[in-house]
Order: C-alpha cells, then structure tokens, then sequence
C-alpha cells in the first residue's frame, strides 16, 4: 500500500515552485506599478502646478513652472530637488545667474 | 507629450530639468546625479572640492577626475574662442572694498599673459603653471548644461535650465530673454536644438573682471545673451559680447543674441 504522505523531496520541490511563482508575480506587479508611475507622472503634482509645493519632497523652493528666474540663494552647496509631471510647456527662460 | 520635471539647488542657484518619454524619470535621476556630482567636484566654495584642491596644488601637473578635466578643457575653449577676454585664469573674486572705478565706458582686453592657454589636459591629468587656478564660474554652468543634454539625448524632448543658461533639444521652445531690469521678459525667440545663455552687470553688480586690467569691466553694454548649439559656447559668447562691448559684441554672437546697451537700448541680432 502506498503512503498517502508526499516524500519530502516532493513537498519540497511544490515549496520552491510556489516560491518562484511568488517572487515572479511580485516582481510584475512591481515592474507594471513602476511603468505606470512613469509614464503617467504624480497626478497630484500634474493638476496642481502651483507655487504652493505640494510635493513632500519639497525641501527649500517651489516649483519652477518653466522660467528660470533669478533665484539668488546661497552658495552653500546644499541641493534639494523635487520632481513632477505635466503637460509640455514651450518655453524656457535664460538671465544673468 | 507629458514632460517630467526635476529641480536641483546647485551651483548656489536653481537648475530645472525636463524630459518627455517613458525613459524619462530615470534620466533625469540621472542627471541630477551627475549634478551634485559637479557640484561636488567643481565648487569654489568648498576648499575640499576638487577643484580647490587642484587650484591649491604645488604640482604643475595634477592628476584630475573626467569631470575637472572636462572644465579645464573649457579653459583654453574659452580663451581661444573670445579672443581672451573670457579668461577662466582671472580671479573673480575681488579684493573686499576694491574700488570699482567710475570711468567712462570702454572694451575690455584680454591679459597679454594669455595664461588660459597655458592649462592642458590629457587623459588623466591637468597640467598649468602651478598658481595658475581655473575659476569654475560660468563655464562650469554651460558645461553642466551640455553634460546633462548628453545624457537626455535619448528621450523625445528635453531643456535644461541652468542658472540662468538654456540648453534644449527635440522640441521648438520659446525662449524669453529675462529683463536686466525687472523680472519679466525682454524679448522672445525660437529655439530648437541649441543653447542661449545670458550675462550681465545688473543682478550681481559689475562682477565681470577685465582681464587687460582685473578691474571690473564697464564697458556699456549691461546684459548680453547668446545662442548657440552648446550651452558652453553659448556662456562663452555672452560674455565675450559684454566684454567687447558694443562696438565688438556683434562678432561674438555669429548665431544670434540680444544685447542691452546702459543706455537702454536693446539690440536683438
């Protein structure tokens, strides 16, 4: 008669394919979630192009909505950034730094 | 099409990057990246950057990083293409309570010593007569620009605003001229593939050095901007227009530019 129990080399191999179907399913919908994040932007920042910063990241500026003006902070060195998305804007400015 | 956008604090100003396509976050994760980079390397404010280090450096020749070689390069680009008047050898840092004369306006000149052309670069080192230090000032700016236009050059449409420099490519754009008066715009006009960059006396007081005489340059003219395929051309013209003053600046601006003359007057080209 045969024993109703799996060997243990068989579970271990049902483990390791639910393991790997694991880890690929998470890795697709990491990689779907990146491709949609990065072709559609922060939609918050695309409908709120305000000075207002409503970015967390925002750290020292507000958002410079394609001019180029003359900021005149310090020389200190320090960098802060933030990033958004938003409609293709067709102007760009040039000034004395 | 959408464009991402990022904005850094560097180089004491502001530097807003944009990029259109799917490609386009990591790029510009990228380029800022290779900003603070430059910022890190090229710093005069810093006496550890690398900068200040070669600056400070008995050696004739040093060996550099590709990013301070990069602006080294610049140094004789720029000399050589102004006639000598953008000299990245002049210290622009003027003596505390230096008198700036009040004289009548005039063309600056270029330092006989032509010391600009004395700094060579290889592929590991920079080589200058020791004492000689490479003010990173403007240059490192358009450089900057150019630097990051490399690395966008894939996506369908970019613009770098750099302190004030423009680089932009895949896309017609309007470029507006910021007044050296007021925070509007002077003038209006198209641009492509290319670069425009603007120098002036108005925002930071009279900062440019002539250096025939290392004094401030007064020379008439109080803003000038350039176009140009690269931004790093483009800088170099600018101020060699203001430098030249308004009776040369035309023959530094062979692609186009605006020049705003201390009586007012704006000359587009």
């Amino acid at each position: 008669m045969q024993d109703p129990t799996p060997p243990i080399s068989r579970r271990l191999r049902t483990l390791r394919r639910r393991v790997a179907a694991g880890a690929v399913a998470t890795f697709a919908a990491a990689w779907l979630a990146v491709a949609a994040f990065g072709k559609g932007g922060s939609s918050t920042a695309a409908t709120t192009p305000t000075s207002s910063g409503s970015s967390a990241t925002q750290t020292q500026s507000n958002y410079d909505y394609g001019t180029s003006s003359d900021s005149g902070s310090s020389s200190s060195g320090t960098s802060s950034s933030q990033s958004s998305s938003q409609s293709q804007s067709d102007h760009v400015t040039t000034s004395q730094s | 099409m959408r464009e991402h956008r990022r904005t850094i604090e560097v180089f004491g100003g502001r530097v807003a990057l944009r990029a259109a396509g799917r490609e386009a976050p990591l790029a510009l994760a990228l380029a800022e990246a290779l900003l603070r980079r430059m910022h890190a390397a090229l710093t005069r404010f810093d006496p550890e950057s690398e900068l200040c280090r070669l600056n400070a450096d008995p050696r004739a020749t040093v060996p550099a990083s590709a990013l301070v070689r990069r602006l080294a390069a610049a140094v004789p680009y720029a000399g050589e293409l102004s006639g000598g008047l953008v000299d990245a050898t002049v210290d622009p840092m003027l003596e505390p309570g230096h008198d700036i004369p009040d004289d009548d306006p005039h063309p600056a000149s270029p330092d006989p010593r032509r010391r600009w052309a004395s700094v060579v670069t290889d592929t590991a080192t920079v080589t200058r007569p020791p004492g000689v230090a490479l003010d990173s000032g403007g240059l490192a700016k358009g450089l900057a620009a150019d630097l990051i236009a490399d690395q966008l050059r894939d996506v369908p449409s970019f613009a770098v605003e750099c302190l004030g420099d423009v680089r932009a490519g895949g896309a017609h754009r309007t470029l507006r001229v910021a007044s050296p008066w007021h925070d509007g715009a002077l003038a209006e006009l198209t641009l492509a593939d290319g670069a425009a960059a603007t120098s002036g006396v108005t925002k930071r007081g009279r900062h440019l050095v002539d250096p025939g005489t290392g004094l401030p340059a007064h020379t008439g003219i109080v803003q000038a901007t350039a176009l140009a395929p690269t931004a790093l051309e483009a800088e170099v013209r600018a101020k060699a227009a203001l430098l030249a003053g308004p009776g040369d600046a035309p023959d530094h601006l062979p692609h186009g530019g605006v020049l705003v003359l201390a009586s007012g007057e704006i000359i587009c080209l």
